[in-house]
């Protein structure tokens, strides 16, 4: 499939989505009064609805699954494993540390940007070690037992950082950072993550012709002019930034950057490079509809988004184990 | 003024009940494993009967006698440590430390369950139970009477005069018919709304309706609780802050309720004292 209709597909699911995310919610709303109230036109508490709430939670969706979903084919791209996923990998628990150090300390209340800036150096710290044990095996089974080492690493020490703050909410306190939520997030959320977003977001498409390239192996690569060292260095940080700052804001969403780039793998013709912005739009396709499956399933209390995303995302990743498993034998 | 009453109503209950010249009345060394019990063992107890209390017993947030409670040590709750201490009793909440207590028990130590009991009624009971356990049931029929009479005066004064109003904790979380919160609310004469909305237990609202539909008047607690939490979201969005800061608000302090006890009526008259404060008819806040 050509590049231009696979993105006119995406950013039309994506608008379809949005369109939905804006009209449904918990207080039913005239789908006109939505449209005008996005524009601030129509009736006050309308526009007070959609502005202030739904419209700051449909952006930081987007901005989630974007950075979640880039980093993911990124990542793979990088390690040429198709399981390199930030949550598999240890890389969201480690910026959930960061930012409950920064959150639970008072770091936060310093500056907005202390959360956002300790969750990427906690997901620059995991991005970094695990690309130090890629480079020395770069098998599956090492990737992602270093990164289960990782993770519970970085969950015990969340949960050792969540004691010593004192909280007295330790326990529910995990589960809100471990399966992340959009719920109640302000403009000032969205507003916080996206520069670094933007701008991880930015890095990771710069390297699509490095990781194109990659695919002939690192050796082929170099006689092609890429610089590897520059690249690793522009995947780590654009992903610990694209990441972290998702992280900061809304906790740890599994599996995003797992099932998307591997649904969208095949129509790009297995290209790493070409997969890059589709898999940022698809990923903000999934964690938008996930967020308005989990407004409309009728608990007591919202269903995390991270448990949704998982619902769907272990499954495939148990299969993908297989296929993997299968394909190396 | 509510803490010297708080201080009179402990004097009393323990002047009623302790013989002149005889400080330390016969009673158990008992030890609190929840903050709700050390409420109950500081106004029951000797102090030399009080042999350890929650660790958050002196969390000026949460526990309405700290200033009592830093007297007296305060422990992880655990079987070993009790029995170390050579605890008679101990009083922990019945929904948690179920092994704990177990074990506590096998040891022959009297464990009292405290429930989460919604009604005056059912708190005169439990307060009831736990004097007897600590020995001094007289102490339990002082402190019913007071806490009797001084719902009693609330109910009389109707300070809420039928008002409706919306109790609120900073996660968005609510409380409406049959639940403790509801029957403070109804003693000092306030409409619950979260009831007349159709609600019923323990409940919660979302932004999206408190906006559309925006209370007359709020009744908030833990607001004021300096712990950090991504829980507070609802109550730290700016939709919510702004009709907030126009809406009349009485904030009742969360360790006055923080579980239900004899101490609920000092939340009753944190509550009619706010009130009292508040202009005597509150303006609607319909605005966006």
């Amino acid at each position: 499939m050509r590049t231009l209709p696979l993105l006119s597909s995406l950013a039309a699911a994506l608008l379809v989505v949005s369109v939905a995310g804006l009209a449904i919610g918990y207080a039913p709303l005239p789908p006109t009064g939505v449209i005008a109230g996005v524009f601030g036109n129509g009736d006050p508490l309308t526009v007070a609805v959609v502005r202030e709430i739904r419209l700051p939670r449909l952006l930081l969706g987007i901005e989630v699954g974007a950075a979640l979903g880039i980093a993911g084919a990124a990542l793979q791209g990088l390690l040429r494993n198709p399981l390199a996923e930030p949550g598999l990998i240890g890389v969201s628990a480690s910026a959930g540390l960061g930012a409950v150090i920064a959150f639970y300390f008072g770091f936060a209340a310093l500056s907005p940007y202390a959360l956002p800036a300790m969750a990427m150096a906690g997901a620059l710290v995991a991005t970094g070690i695990v690309l130090a044990v890629a480079a020395r095996d770069g098998g599956s089974l090492t990737l992602i037992l270093a990164g289960i080492a990782l993770s519970s690493l970085a969950i015990a020490l969340t949960s050792l950082a969540m004691n010593l703050a004192p909280n007295p909410y330790a326990v529910t306190e995990m589960l809100l950072w471990l399966m992340g939520s959009l719920k109640d997030r302000t403009p000032a959320d969205a507003l916080t993550a996206f520069p670094f977003i933007l701008a991880g977001g930015g890095l990771l498409l710069a390297t699509g012709r490095g990781l194109d390239a990659l695919t002939l192996g690192e050796d082929a690569a170099r006689s092609m002019g890429v610089d590897l060292n520059r690249l690793r260095l522009a995947v780590v940080g654009g992903s610990a930034a694209a990441v972290g700052a998702s992280v900061a804001v809304a906790g740890s969403i599994g599996f995003v950057g797992l099932v998307v780039p591997h649904l969208l793998r095949p129509l790009v013709g297995h290209e790493p490079g070409r997969l890059l912005l589709p898999s940022a739009l698809g990923g903000a396709v999934l964690v938008t509809l996930a967020d308005l499956v989990s407004r409309l399933i009728p608990t007591a209390q919202e269903v995390m988004l991270g448990v949704l995303t998982s619902l769907v995302g272990a499954p495939f990743f148990l299969f993908l184990i297989l296929r993997v498993r299968r394909e190396a034998w | 003024m509510r803490r010297l009453t708080l201080r009179l109503t402990a004097a009393c209950v323990l002047a009623a009940a302790v013989p002149m010249g005889r400080a330390d009345a016969a009673g158990p060394r008992a030890a609190s494993a929840t903050v709700c019990g050390d409420q109950y063992l500081l106004a029951l107890a000797d102090p030399g009967q009080i042999a350890a209390l929650s660790p958050q017993a002196g969390d000026p947030w949460l526990s309405l006698l700290a200033g009592e409670a830093a007297r007296h040590r305060q422990v992880r709750p655990s079987a070993e440590t009790y029995l170390s201490l050579g605890v008679g009793v101990v009083l922990a909440n019945a929904w948690s430390d179920h092994k704990t207590v177990e074990l506590l028990e096998r040891f022959g130590v009297r464990v009292v369950r405290i429930p989460l009991v919604e009604r005056f009624e059912d708190i005169e009971t439990v307060t009831a139970t736990i004097a007897e356990a600590l020995g001094h049931p007289e102490r339990g029929a002082v402190l019913n009477d007071a806490v009797r009479r001084r719902l009693a005066a609330l109910r009389a004064e109707n300070a809420g005069a039928g008002r409706p109003a919306l109790y609120l904790r900073p996660g968005g979380g609510s409380a409406a018919a049959g639940t403790f919160v509801d029957a403070v609310m109804t003693a000092t004469g306030l409409t619950n709304q979260a009831t007349a909305d159709g609600r019923s237990g323990w409940t919660g609202y979302d932004l999206e309706r408190f906006v559309l539909n925006p209370p007359e008047m709020l009744v908030t607690s833990f607001f004021e609780s300096p712990d950090r939490s991504v829980r507070r979201a609802f109550g730290e969005h700016p939709a919510f802050l702004r009709r907030a800061a126009i809406t009349p608000t009485v904030a009742v302090p969360g360790k006055t309720w923080v579980c239900s006890g004899w101490f609920l009526v000092e939340a009753a008259e944190a509550l009619a004292g706010g009130l009292r404060r508040l202009p005597p008819s509150s303006s609607t806040n319909r605005g966006p």
